[in-house]
């Protein structure tokens, strides 16, 4: 388990959560909601290796992976993180940097 | 309601065309459109035009409408990544149906290739990822498709070599298309040794930068030779922009639209003897196949690898080459697939070659994020 914790934000209406900066429930359109902060771990559902890239990474130069983690406290969010470390689609990572925006640095489970 | 006939196309060759701008390529597209046509300016009262990334404006339309001596009663620049090609073909339609205008200029053309940096271009495109959540990361576009495609191989059980079936068509496809981009044979050796990009794709895994243009006349009026192709069918659906807010299904809206554009020309799927489907990766043509209903899940690759989108195949598949190997130029890459679609109903007719009789087309923007489908039929 992370020691972290991620800032999402959960409808006050459904309970469903979501990634910060969107105005309204994807779930049932309520927009009420409240900052709440989940366990910063989760499963890998996707990841690519990338070999050529202009555009930054704060993992540096390539290659470096990039992937879909489904968080563990909210299936429902899929949250987009970068590794420098080789990650595999089921893996479990936590995320080390989680203030509720991007970059997300992931760090393989031991 | 009004038919909306497809009465002129115009399509400029891609590749590394020299000096000449966005605006060049899109006057070159629309004129060879009208001259195909053999409408008149002052016939044009409605204009469409997509974006362009190397010319960015606030009124596209307008913009070109100035340059091209029009003076159309109604104008708009539309946005909607890849699907733009596609969803200015369906509003041409809707805005004919309400009596809007009678005939409608679409033009699409960019000089992608040579007008920026690839650098810059890839730059420009990773900002379909959400500056909030996944740009920092430091997620490109063929990154986003990798992630896509990574998924798509877990959960299907095929592999790279699979997905390479659809660069090696393409690139015959396009060997036989004058203009293409790209034409040399390729095999699928030559796909799983070309550059690693963003794995699971590599460089032949992924469309080319290229400039070009592409133009349409649709009409309340028939056309006056050729095969008289209506819009019949038109679907959209825009689940998600950016992927950390996609459904389960990222495909969801391909299959959403797909559904829609064959219920509302009353058709199915079995109908169809031609299909033109985004292939901005060669993963994006795999799923997009699947999720539209042209082939049974986890299929696709496989009825690439039987032939059965061979150009003398049972249903075949973006015959100009696609964006793979004809080329893409933004927009005009997309609504190239359409103006393929026409030339080849038109050599059909022509021959008298026996194929069913109406044609399925799809488009994607962002990461399988805006849809729009459509259905052409004589």
């Amino acid at each position: 388990m992370s020691d972290h914790s991620l800032l999402v934000d959960r409808c006050q209406s459904c309970g469903t959560h979501r990634l910060r900066g969107r105005y309204a429930c994807a779930g049932c359109g309520a927009e009420q909601c409240e900052p709440v902060s989940l366990p910063a771990s989760g499963s890998v559902t996707a990841v690519t290796r990338v070999d050529r890239s202009p555009v930054y990474s704060p993992t540096g130069e390539v290659p470096f992976y990039i992937a879909m983690v489904q968080l563990h406290g909210a299936a429902e969010v899929q949250l987009m993180g970068a590794s420098r470390a080789p990650l595999e689609i089921n893996s479990r990572v936590s995320v080390s940097q989680c203030d509720g925006a991007a970059p997300y640095l992931l760090v393989p489970s031991a | 309601m009004r038919d909306a006939y497809i009465c002129g196309v115009g399509l400029t060759e891609f590749g590394k065309l020299g000096p000449a701008s966005a605006l060049d390529l899109q006057a070159r597209a629309a004129s060879a459109a009208l001259a195909d046509s053999g409408l008149q300016r002052r016939q044009i009262d409605g204009l469409l035009v997509g974006y362009a990334t190397t010319a960015p404006h606030l009124m596209p339309a307008t913009r070109f409408a100035e340059a091209f001596a029009l003076q159309p009663s109604c104008a708009y620049g539309i946005s909607v990544g890849g699907a733009s090609g596609l969803a200015m073909v369906a509003l041409a339609r809707h805005l004919i149906a309400s009596g809007a205008a009678e005939t409608i200029l679409v033009v699409a053309g960019e000089n992608r290739l040579s007008g920026q940096t690839g650098a810059a271009t890839t730059r420009v495109l990773s900002e379909v990822g959400d500056p909030l959540h996944e740009a920092p990361n430091g997620a490109s576009v063929p990154a986003c498709y990798g992630l896509v495609a990574s998924a798509y191989l877990h959960r299907t059980g095929l592999s790279e070599v699979d997905l390479a079936e659809f660069a090696v068509l393409m690139r015959r496809h396009a060997a036989a298309t004058p203009g293409a981009h790209f034409s040399k044979p390729i095999t699928v050796a030559e796909v799983m040794a070309s550059k690693p990009i963003a794995t699971p794709l590599k460089l032949l895994d992924c469309c080319p930068v290229s400039d070009g243009g592409a133009a349409v006349v649709v009409s309340a009026t028939p056309p006056a030779r050729g095969p008289a192709l209506r819009v019949t069918g038109t679907g959209q659906s825009h689940t998600h922009q950016h992927m950390s807010a996609a459904p389960a299904d990222i495909a969801e809206g391909a299959v959403r639209a797909s559904r829609t554009a064959l219920d509302t020309a009353g058709r199915r799927m079995a109908d169809m003897g031609r299909v033109a489907i985004y292939d901005s990766f060669t993963v994006t043509l795999a799923i997009l196949l699947e999720a539209c209903g042209v082939s049974a899940a986890g299929q696709a690759t496989s009825d690439a690898k039987e032939g059965r989108f061979d150009g003398d195949g049972d249903l075949p598949l973006n015959t100009h080459g696609g964006l793979l190997s004809y080329g893409h130029s933004g927009v005009a890459g997309g609504l190239a697939h359409l103006v393929e679609i026409v030339r080849a109903a038109r050599e059909d007719d022509a021959t008298g070659a026996a194929r069913r009789p109406a044609a399925f087309l799809h488009a994607d923007g962002g990461v399988f994020s805006s849809h729009v489908s459509i259905v052409l039929e004589a």
